[in-house]
């Protein structure tokens, strides 16, 4: 059974194609980045998911079942543009949100506490909202998408705005409740976020999908290596093109794309006859590059 | 169900809870009772005091029996005379000096009033009163009225008739209004009814605008705080509508059922309050009102409110701001504005042909069928058709205004222009 399905989803605003012919799917307990640049489209797709907007054409199931209010009622929804009552308290808005998912407040109060135990707003409960710090708020918004137990969590751009701390704390709610077999999908602009938690992706740019798949799949499909090398000196093997084929110069460190057929090792010995070598690394392209390249051939 | 429920139980809390609202519910009665008892208590309470008036009366005829009329005229619980009065010696003297002389004594409000009665006041008919506070008009008129009866005793006297058979002869008729009422006539005055309707008028006229109003303003909220985006996609928008009106009209419905009660005990128990604390409280007496008022109260208030809320709804959807909102409300204001001006022709004739088609009318109705109804003008077919027509017209604006409310309420930016509004009733 699939969790989420869309298919062939297709929304327009005016001339503006914003979400086109998207397909997604996703399984049970899995952890999806939604990703694109600002714009791309995730929100429309989010909402539309949510039942917030209709699709032109295409169609979204939810548990196997059509969208539905009575099916929304098992997704746990933070969007974008986060707000809460300004007058109400922490523990009114905790039980008026999930009153609105068809809970009953009794039931509610105790897995409230536990809550703002976990994410250290245990002391604020009475305050009213707009007491609370701007970080708070996102993490009692935070409580609000989760309170009520739902199978399906979407979260869209879920760390904007957070400090450090706060994020961690996010990020650890998310593992929490992916351990607990939860299935999450995120949007994020912010492609480190997603490559640390998410199993798939799916990247889309313009309205329309360029890329899905598993992060490992994703990865070594465009599995050129890469190495990132600190050094000290003039590093003339860089503009050597059997060794080299291209090299971006980030200031701390130099990140080469190795040319066909070249040997790390080989790469790394001339490296070490002509410049201090102070760090040298192979890693696998980042989602942003990959995304970027991705881009850069559609157009 | 329960989600128009959480919805409602939501926005009836947050409201009850404002001190505004625990202040407005309770010094509203207060202000009524204010405007009602207050000039009464204070007329009559300042009558306790004694009051000393002197007199130079140039006529040498006129101060002896002016005194014994006034001096008779009203004593305080404790029997004494209110009014101490003294004819001032002549002696020669001139008034000027003996005004100069008197300045300071009136000025410190020792005198209250200084009464000169020339010696021609048999043919000008004029005197003069200096005193402090000519603005006491009770006062200045008492003085005049002693002055006239006693100027026209001795003129009565001299003419060699009995000032006794002419007053008799010559008594004020006096004129009592009874108010035709459905349970037979009551003997009542047609001030004060028309002070308690305009109340009433006022208080729901008052009413509908301010609660109709919270509802746009609390859509707008939403809207700006983007609450807006989880409850949509939680709840239904007409129920989040509903939720909405129902709530904030349950928080209105609240403050009146207070008021009646506080009102309720004012006007039966207050006017023995009154009469304590006034020394001649007997010729006070408020009307008592029939109960069927309070009951028409709150239903016209319950139809006008869902009328013009369901509206303000819309309004609020449509809108990003309160300042557009404010731009945008003017046709929705009229309404009501039309209605509450056309209570006076209404209160004039409340049977005649414009009454009684402006009564019918669903948006003039809440106003204008409830003073009717005050009035007992209003048959109880108009009653029950006014009362069907708001219905059917309450339930149209929910279904058109619902979906305005649908599209408009996840709209942001520009404010929507007429044709696109159509649009969203038609294609939502």
């Amino acid at each position: 059974m699939n969790v989420l399905e869309l298919n062939r989803v297709t929304k327009s605003f005016g001339a503006v194609k914003a979400v086109n012919n998207i397909n997604l799917s996703l399984e049970k307990g899995m952890v999806c980045g939604y990703l694109g640049p600002n714009g791309a489209g995730k929100t429309t797709t989010i909402r539309m998911i949510m039942g917030i907007i209709m699709p032109d054409s295409g169609d979204i199931k939810i548990f196997d079942q059509n969208n539905t209010l009575k099916i929304r009622n098992r997704i746990g929804y933070l969007p974008e543009e986060r707000g809460l009552y300004k007058k109400m308290t922490v523990m009114e808005t905790l039980l008026f949100f999930a009153e609105i998912k068809s809970k009953k407040p009794k039931n509610i109060r105790s897995k409230a506490v536990s809550w703002l135990e976990k994410l250290d707003l245990r002391d604020n409960q009475d305050n009213k909202i707009e007491e609370l710090s701007r970080g708070m708020q996102q993490k009692l918004q935070f409580i609000c998408t989760m309170l009520h137990d739902p199978e399906l969590v979407i979260l869209d751009e879920p760390f904007s705005g957070l400090d450090p701390v706060s994020t961690n704390a996010i990020k650890d709610a998310i593992l929490d409740l992916k351990r607990k077999g939860t299935t999450i999908i995120f949007s994020t602009h912010l492609m480190e976020n997603a490559e640390k938690i998410c199993d798939t992706i799916c990247l889309i740019n313009k309205g329309e999908k360029i890329l899905d798949g598993k992060i490992r799949d994703i990865k070594s499909r465009f599995g050129e290596n890469r190495i990132r090398i600190s050094y000290n000196g003039q590093a003339d093997f860089l503009l050597d093109k059997d060794l080299v084929n291209s090299f971006d110069d980030y200031g701390n460190y130099v990140e080469i794309i190795p040319s066909e057929n070249a040997l790390t090792q080989e790469i790394l010995k001339k490296a070490v006859q002509q410049v201090q070598v102070t760090h040298f690394e192979v890693t696998s392209p980042s989602l942003n590059e990959i995304f970027i390249n991705m881009v850069k051939q559609k157009t | 169900m329960s989600k128009i429920y959480a919805i409602l139980k939501r926005e009836y809390i947050i409201r009850v809870k404002t001190k505004g609202f625990v202040i407005g519910t309770l010094l509203f009665p207060l202000f009524v009772v204010g405007v009602g008892f207050l000039p009464a208590i204070f007329s009559k309470v300042n009558i306790e005091e004694q009051k000393s008036v002197y007199v130079l009366d140039l006529t040498y005829q006129v101060c002896n029996p002016l005194a014994e009329s006034l001096e008779n005229s009203k004593q305080d619980k404790k029997g004494n005379n209110l009014y101490q009065v003294r004819c001032l010696p002549i002696t020669g003297r001139d008034v000027e000096t003996i005004l100069d002389e008197l300045n300071p004594q009136l000025l410190e409000n020792e005198i209250d009033a200084l009464i000169i009665l020339p010696a021609d006041i048999f043919t000008t008919n004029t005197f003069d009163i200096y005193s402090k506070n000519i603005s006491n008009f009770t006062f200045i008129n008492m003085l005049e009225n002693s002055v006239t009866r006693t100027v026209n005793n001795l003129r009565i006297l001299d003419s060699g008739l009995d000032p006794e058979t002419v007053n008799d002869l010559t008594t004020f008729v006096n004129a009592k209004t009874y108010k035709i009422a459905l349970t037979g006539a009551e003997e009542a005055s047609g001030l004060t009814i028309f002070q308690l309707n305009y109340i009433f008028v006022f208080a729901l006229y008052m009413a509908l605008i301010l609660y109709g109003s919270f509802v746009m303003r609390s859509v707008i909220e939403d809207k700006n705080s983007r609450v807006v985006e989880i409850i949509v996609s939680s709840v239904k928008p007409l129920h989040y509508m509903l939720g909405k009106i129902l709530g904030i009209g349950s928080a209105g419905l609240t403050q009146f059922f207070v008021w009646i009660a506080l009102m309720f005990i004012g006007t039966n128990y207050g006017v023995f309050l009154v009469q304590k604390i006034a020394s001649n409280g007997n010729e006070l007496s408020l009307p008592t009102i029939n109960p069927m008022i309070y009951v028409a109260f709150v239903i016209f208030f319950i139809l006008g409110y869902f009328l013009y809320s369901t509206l303000y709804a819309a309004l609020g959807a449509m809108v990003n701001s309160d300042s557009e909102a404010q731009n945008l409300q003017w046709p929705v204001m009229i309404l009501i504005i039309i209605s509450f001006f056309l209570m006076f022709p209404v209160l004039e004739s409340p049977n005649s042909t414009l009454a009684t088609v402006a009564s019918v009318i669903p948006f003039l109705a809440p106003i204008l069928m409830f003073l009717r109804i005050s009035l007992e003008a209003a048959s109880t077919t108009e009653i029950i058709s006014s009362v069907f027509l708001l219905i059917i017209t309450i339930l149209f604006l929910i279904w058109i205004t619902g979906r305005i409310f649908r599209v408009g309420i996840l709209m942001y930016g520009k404010r929507p222009s007429l044709p696109e509004v159509i649009k969203w009733i038609r294609y939502s």
